[in-house]
């Protein structure tokens, strides 16, 4: 007879666990590590935040409505903002939907479709968007702000930023189809640099910190997008193929940040100065 | 900014924007052509789905500006800027095929499907037809236009619903199974259905009974297949 409680016990106790790491979508809050012993740097593995099976409804972002979107109309950038929120471009459906413990807590409407809906960035109560040329301010209502980059002399470019976004100019692809990155900083000033498999925070001095596991999602993934978050966090957005078809999209925490409270973006505005009505008006 | 903006054009019916947040946007991007150059002298004369805007301000002044083609704008000079005037269209056509729009456009007008490769194969719909498509229109919602059919392989028999008012006429393009295009180069206005409105056009306009060597043959075929020496290549997948 106790054993049969125990049985059930134990049964109900699986039950619990699997329900509550399948289904819907959800996200974890970002934790601050623990230190670690001196010299060695923390080594974390990646935390699956969010899991959206592609689709025709919000909830799936991508439209295809007889099945799953392909390749470029899929969510295709992802951001973080200062309370944990997820935002993430749905190119096909040209809204950003935004994730927090509930599964879908926003729909933004972009002010315009986008060919290339690149870079999103969460500065202040607006939006940040990159079109191949051009890049955009918005806020969540979809009222456009700013536009920036209309002509070649000046505004403000992501180039021009110390950066933490996967388009800055000193990555390379490796023929893995994994990126590499160099040079990219939080608003701490730690350096980051990714590499095919591994991801190392670096601080002023150049000690390593931390290294994150990148995800790997089997049969076969691909990282979309990266997201560096102020204080540190390290965000990644995958794409899961099966069939040859992207079948979801995944966002997980690779590294977790090292403090709740940097100053957010403190750099844009020597950049935008460069043209008056151009001026960040974030 | 203003706060109503009414586009006029042959290509649709008359639409009145009262949306604040469209407003807006529009307003912003025409500030920012308002800081270009412009010219006297008109770049392109080719005509490309020309629209008249009227902006209303509450004191009951009006600002007239004409979108010329694709990437310019006239407000007594011509302001040319491709990124600028492709979003005012964006924006213009999201008022204008909103879903509610497009089933308004259905009810109030003269409708015929045609298959645009085979001339002269076409049907009028009836009003209980309209209003089927109508309401099926209910349920479309917009998509970026890389998400439609690409302009390398266009589906076949291309299938199309002409539409025709007073004072405009349109033309919807079904793009694949699932998409409707608002523009002839396959890369405009695209929205996206769930298949059912490409049925209801298939079944009320079916390809006509054709012999061998008919184009129409092929498309009442079940599957396409070009075979050569050495390769089979399926085309089944582009058929409509």
């Amino acid at each position: 007879m106790k054993h049969r409680v125990l049985g059930v016990l134990w049964l109900v106790l699986f039950c619990f666990i699997f329900t509550s790491c399948a289904g819907e979508p959800r996200l974890q809050k970002g934790i601050i590590p623990r230190e670690t012993a001196a010299g060695e740097p923390l080594e974390e593995k990646p935390v699956l935040l969010l899991d959206l099976p592609l689709g025709p409804t919000y909830t799936t972002p991508g439209v295809d409505p007889g099945g799953v979107s392909r390749d470029g109309k899929c969510p295709t950038s992802l951001a973080v903002g200062p309370d944990g929120s997820i935002y993430i471009v749905d190119a096909a459906r040209n809204k950003v939907l935004v994730y927090d413990q509930n599964p879908l807590t926003g729909v933004i409407e972009l002010p315009f479709i986008d060919q290339e809906a690149w870079d999103l960035m969460v500065i202040g109560d607006r939006l940040f968007l990159r079109d191949y040329q051009f890049e955009y301010l918005f806020d969540h209502q979809g009222l456009l702000h700013q536009i920036c980059g209309l002509d070649d002399s000046s505004g403000f470019t992501l180039h021009d930023l110390p950066s933490r976004r996967s388009s800055e100019t000193t990555y390379r692809q490796c023929p893995d189809f994994n990126w590499v990155f160099e040079q990219v900083t939080d608003g701490l000033g730690n350096r980051y640099s990714f590499s095919n498999t591994i991801i190392r925070r670096v601080d002023h001095s150049g000690q390593e910190m931390a290294r994150g596991q990148l995800p790997k999602i089997m049969p076969y993934s691909s990282i979309a997008d990266f997201f560096i978050t102020p204080g540190g966090g390290v965000y990644t957005l995958s794409w899961v193929y099966e069939t040859g078809n992207i079948t979801r999209a995944l966002v997980h925490r690779v590294l977790s940040p090292v403090s709740d409270s940097a100053p957010d973006i403190p750099f844009l505005q020597p950049y935008c100065s460069l043209r008056p009505s151009c001026a960040l008006q974030a | 900014m203003p706060s109503k903006l009414e586009i006029r054009s042959k290509l649709w019916p008359p639409i009145q924007i009262e949306d604040p947040v469209l407003l807006n946007n529009f307003w912003h991007l025409m500030q920012e052509i308002g800081k270009l150059t412009p010219r006297s002298a008109r770049l392109d004369k080719t005509d490309y789905r020309p629209m008249t805007l009227v902006a209303s301000w509450p004191s009951g002044s009006k600002k007239e500006f004409k979108l010329v083609n694709r990437d310019s704008l006239l407000y007594g000079s011509y302001y040319h800027h491709a990124f600028l005037n492709r979003r005012i269209r964006d924006l213009l056509a999201k008022a204008m095929y909103n879903p509610a729009n497009l089933a308004r456009a259905v009810l109030t007008s003269e409708i015929e499907v045609v298959l645009l490769d085979l001339p002269g194969v076409k049907r009028r719909l009836n009003e209980e037809e309209k209003n089927l498509f109508a309401l099926g229109l209910i349920d479309t919602f917009r998509v970026n236009y890389r998400e439609a059919t690409q302009p390398c392989d266009p589906p076949f028999p291309l299938y199309a619903l002409d539409l025709k008012g007073k004072g405009w006429q349109a033309r919807m393009y079904f793009a694949g199974e699932h998409y409707i295009n608002m523009d002839e180069e396959w890369y405009g206005h695209t929205f996206a259905h769930d298949g059912s409105l490409l049925r209801m056009v298939q079944e009320w306009l079916p390809v006509p009974a054709a012999k061998p060597g008919e184009l129409a043959y092929l498309y009442r075929a079940e599957e396409l297949k070009i075979v050569e020496t050495d390769t089979v290549s399926d085309l089944t997948y582009w058929k409509n």
